[in-house]
């Protein structure tokens, strides 16, 4: 089959309005699951699944990735509303998409952060498109020296979410670590901090842990002192976005949807670390930094580029080598082999019109999620508009049963808990969250890349420097340190010059 | 006491819903646990199950996933629970042969469940990087022999079926001192374990041969080595014995359904005819093995007899060549 | 913005808690295999680097807290609890704890009923009767929505159980 051939085979597998319905249905199954904490898209995925057994393979499959694209988007909706990220993916969208809720721009900071998604979401599946073969090549030698040495470089986003001090950003970072090493070892499966309980061998889960850092502390500060927030006359949330906004917001979408491609091609790292990374690559490079975190639509868009510039790019190594980067992308290779296709060289050529249907699907998925986006906004904003006093009972019976449902677990609901309390001390104490769930990502990523590379080389450091990709990632540790220091003592010298000249000004 | 306690549940149950209560089990659902990950070889295999078994069970199955420390989490989670028949487990070959033979601080043991029967057995296979040159089983070994302390083998973490299947498979062609002539690399996974095999971290992966029958297909892995007792669709490679090591047929994956100990008769008995209804039904059938699993209906007496023979076979072997995690 | 003596014992309670892992957790709960082929291969090597960077942080913390001018008065935080304040946040503590550990026993949907009520009571009890409307609705619509749609089977509890 040529090229045009599979290609025209392709789109009149699409160009059905079979494919085109259960596209849009697993777009609309994916968004309004993806808003309610807990059932994140990876569930929405898995719980679609059998139901694609029945269908034709392409309409199984497009349903899947509808459910996919649509659930990745569908998380900013709650991290955005409640500053409930069901995914970590979401997180760093809610840092500026929380506050933004608060001054009463919930509806600007949706609408941005959906059309941050499509943008990036699009560039990814073009990205797919037309270089998979060259992104899966790279991923193929992406080892686990590399990505020690790409974790590394990750690590230093953290001060770029650290906030007024970096030594308390570190330090944060450094209580998340601490926590992501619980568990069962990594190499020799024994106990580690889990001091003989049975829950705590599996380690500490990732999303009570986040719902717990973000979502609690302000229901904590809630009850704490009501009066504050109550007589805050919270405008209604139907401000609309403005276009210079969205305009010079578009160099951190076009950025963060390139880190996505590049981040979501490498199996393994997932959304998270790339929506992290794109928020504080457009905080760095941005002339409002100091708004990003107090409710900046720039680092809504960021986050989001970041997060939704992976959905397609995963497809990469999925398609051309078969390997899943991720958790849904291993049930949508399930959901391959039910239909007897297999993913990898050989679908491209015994089943092109399946892969190019998939393509053409993909491209569809990014301007149906535009359409299914804007309608579930308009439904969603309206809990921007609950009283405080009713929406946080809410969120926390929301929360509740979403931590519960992740993995059937009450034990989830107790790290929950836990995890709020340390988040609510960390608020009173002015240390940033957002460093803490970093390290508590990568943490384990780090530690295992590490000790896989050196059982590799039996012990011989030299592996981390073996080739030009991890050499690369070490210069850019460097530079990226380097201007950390750099604006740090900057930052501190003008500090220090504003004091000394305040306090000049008291002796006068 | 139990029966008086069941009764006001049900009666409270009744008052509560107004549903006529059925004296006869199950008269409410049944919550069956994956101590896996969503979209893993277990959790595809046991949905499927589920909705095979949605006909034949006359209360809705509901299928959950209890992820954590390999297994063991989920398996505790049932062990814990009452043995009423209402919660009940995919006990896997991973977290009811292979870790508790290698791990004796694992929080449970087999004996702590009453299995139930079993539907399905997955043949390991040895596979390594087509770009390796290696095409035999032996060849292999004389590679391992030939760099000692050089080659790697991938798992998807400490104390699963592929650690431990990679040392029995070498065991069995005489390679000696494995803690220091192979070097185990944990992965969080069997996706990842043949990824590493693919990118070259490791040399050979053998595991269940489901998730390898995708880079098998396209040519960049190459099979060495099927456990099955005759030759796997798709999988180029000889069986145990037609390389002369037949003792390696005990090394195969298997799902059964388990409870906790003291499940009752009726319940084990039930769930025997409903599993052996279940398992004939053509698309649970055609869905398994397009996954490179073989659906075997098992009673639950062979199913116990299974496992245990099983366990035993690991154990001397852990024993043995001084594989115990501690 | 801390005041300089809350920063310098955020430091020094930093300190303690490394210390606290270095000396205490790693060595008591860290279990070293018999056999570790290379020394940075150790369970503990890990947890080590990260509490000694920890360590110095939280010393780091301190040393800026005694060296740098202090901020103005009017951005420090006031970091004691009113009275009132103090009751609601140790009334939410109780709550919680009680409503976890109720959670197996009760089921959650009743536990978060009564949870919901108690918070809307605990912060003034304005907007009473949507507050007991959404108490009853919220959780009921969460748990069929949970059990029949996604497949969760959310805890029952032992007494009163829902279809």
């Amino acid at each position: 089959m040529t090229f045009l051939e599979a290609l025209s085979a392709g789109f009149s597998l699409v160009a059905q309005w079979e494919s085109i319905f259960f596209l849009g249905l697993g777009v609309l199954v994916g968004v309004f699951a993806g808003a309610i904490p807990g059932m994140s898209a990876t569930m929405a995925v898995a719980l679609t699944l059998p139901f694609t057994f029945a269908l034709q393979p392409i309409s199984g499959i497009l349903l899947l990735l509808g459910v996919y694209k649509g659930g990745i988007f569908g998380g900013s909706i709650p991290a955005i509303l409640i500053k409930t990220p069901g995914t970590p993916a979401s997180s760093a969208t809610s840092l500026d998409g929380y506050p933004l809720a608060e001054k009463g721009r919930a509806n600007e900071a949706l609408s941005m952060s959906l059309y941050s998604s499509c943008i990036a979401d699009l560039i990814s599946n073009l990205a797919l498109i037309l270089f998979a073969a060259w992104l899966a090549s790279f991923a193929l030698n992406f080892g686990p020296p590399e990505m020690f040495a790409l974790i590394v470089f990750s690590l230093t986003i953290i001060a770029g979410v650290s906030g007024d001090s970096l030594i308390k950003g570190i330090i944060a970072a450094t209580v998340g670590l601490i926590l992501a090493t619980v568990g069962l070892d990594f190499i020799g499966g024994t106990e580690r901090l889990t001091f003989g309980s049975v829950e705590l061998r599996g380690g500490l889960n990732l999303v009570p842990m986040l719902i717990g850092l973000f979502a609690l502390p302000e229901i904590i500060a809630y009850i704490r002192n009501p009066s504050e927030k109550d007589q805050k006359v919270r405008a209604l949330g139907h401000s609309v976005l403005k276009w210079v906004d969205f305009r010079r917001s578009l160099k951190s979408i076009f950025r963060g949807s390139f880190i996505g491609v590049f981040l979501g091609a490498i199996p393994g790292i997932g959304a998270a670390p790339s929506a992290f990374l794109s928020y504080s690559e457009a905080r760095r490079s941005s002339p409002n930094r100091d708004n990003f975190g107090k409710g900046e639509l720039e680092g809504v868009a960021a986050a989001e580029a970041g997060n939704n510039g992976v959905a397609g790019a995963t497809m990469i190594p999925l398609l051309s080598l078969g390997i899943p980067g991720d958790i849904i992308t291993a049930i949508i290779i399930g959901a391959f082999m039910v239909h007897e296709l297999t993913p990898g060289p050989l679908l491209f050529q015994n089943n092109a019109e399946i892969v190019y249907a998939i393509f053409i699907g993909l491209v569809a998925s990014s301007f149906l999620l535009l359409i299914v986006g804007s309608v579930a906004i308009r439904a969603f904003r309206y809990i921007a508009d609950v009283p405080a006093n009713l929406l946080f009972p809410g969120v926390l019976v929301l929360c509740f049963f979403g931590v519960f449902a992740i993995n059937n677990s009450i034990f989830d609901v107790a790290v929950m808990l836990a995890a709020g309390f340390v988040g609510y001390l960390m608020l009173i104490f002015r240390f940033p969250a957002a460093p803490f769930l970093i390290a508590f990502i990568l943490g384990p990523m780090l530690e295992n890349a590490f000790r896989q590379s050196l059982l590799m080389s039996r012990g011989s450091l030299e592996i981390f420097a073996r080739g030009p990709i991890t050499i690369l990632f070490w210069c850019l540790t460097v530079l990226s340190i380097t201007m950390i220091i750099r604006s740090t003592v900057k930052a501190a010298r003008l500090k220090r010059e504003a004091a000394r000249s305040a306090q000049s000004m008291q002796k006068e | 006491m139990r029966k008086t306690l069941t009764a006001m549940t049900l009666g409270a149950a009744t008052a509560a819903v107004a549903v006529p209560a059925l004296a006869e089990y199950p008269t409410r659902p049944i919550q069956m646990y994956v101590p896996y990950g969503p979209g893993g070889a277990t959790d595809i295999s046991g949905r499927a199950l589920a909705n095979a078994l949605a006909d034949i069970v006359p209360r809705s199955l509901v299928v959950s996933n209890r992820t954590g420390a390999g297994g063991a989490t989920g398996s505790v989670a049932v062990r814990d629970a009452d043995p009423d028949g209402y919660t009940l487990l995919f006990a896997r070959v991973g977290s009811h042969t292979v870790n508790p033979a290698m791990n004796p601080n694992l929080p449970y043991t087999i004996d702590e469940f009453t299995f139930i029967g079993m539907y399905e057995i997955n043949p390991v296979a040895c596979v390594v990087n087509s770009d390796s040159g290696i095409e035999t089983i032996e060849e292999f070994v004389d590679f391992v022999k030939e760099t000692p302390g050089g080659a790697t083998f991938s798992s998807a973490g400490v104390g699963t079926m592929p650690h431990f299947a990679s040392l029995m498979v070498l065991d069995a062609f005489g390679v000696e001192d494995l803690a220091d002539t192979v070097i185990h690399i944990p992965t969080e996974g069997d996706g990842q374990a043949l990824t590493a095999v693919l990118q070259g971290t490791a040399d050979i992966f053998c595991g269940s041969s489901s998730p390898a029958l995708p880079f098998i297909e396209s040519g960049q892995m190459t099979p060495l080595l099927v456990t099955s007792s005759e030759r796997l669709d798709g999988f180029d490679a000889p069986t145990v014995e037609e390389v002369g090591k037949p003792e390696l047929l005990a090394l195969v994956g298997w799902t059964a359904i388990a409870g906790p100990a003291g499940l009752s008769d009726e319940v084990v008995e039930k769930w025997g005819a409903w599993l052996e209804e279940g398992t004939q039904n053509p698309e649970f059938n055609r869905l398994l093995t397009s996954g490179g699993s073989i659906v075997q209906y098992m009673s639950p007496e062979d199913t116990v007899q299974f496992v245990e023979d099983a366990y035993d076979v690991f154990r001397a072997l852990v024993v043995e060549l001084d594989l115990e995690i501690d | 913005m801390l005041s300089r003596r809350a920063e310098f014992l955020v430091g020094l309670a930093v300190m303690l808690l490394a210390a606290c892992i270095i000396w205490v957790l790693i060595p008591g709960y860290v279990t070293i295999p018999r056999r570790v082929p290379i020394q940075a291969l150790s369970p503990s090597f890990w947890p080590t680097i990260i509490g000694w960077t920890m360590l110095l942080c939280g010393g780091l913390l301190a040393l800026r807290a005694v060296t740098a001018p202090p901020p103005p008065d009017a951005i420090t935080d006031d970091l004691r609890v009113p009275r009132a304040e103090g009751f609601r946040l140790a009334a939410l503590a109780v709550l919680l704890t009680v409503a976890y550990l109720a959670l197996p026993v009760v089921g959650m949907v009743w536990t978060t009923m009564v949870v919901f009520v108690l918070m809307v009571l605990l912060t003034g009890g304005k907007r009473l009767f949507w507050g007991v409307a959404l108490a009853i609705i919220l959780p009921l619509v969460l748990y069929f929505f949970f059990t029949k749609v996604a497949g969760v089977a959310i805890p029952q509890g032992r007494i009163v159980r829902l279809p």
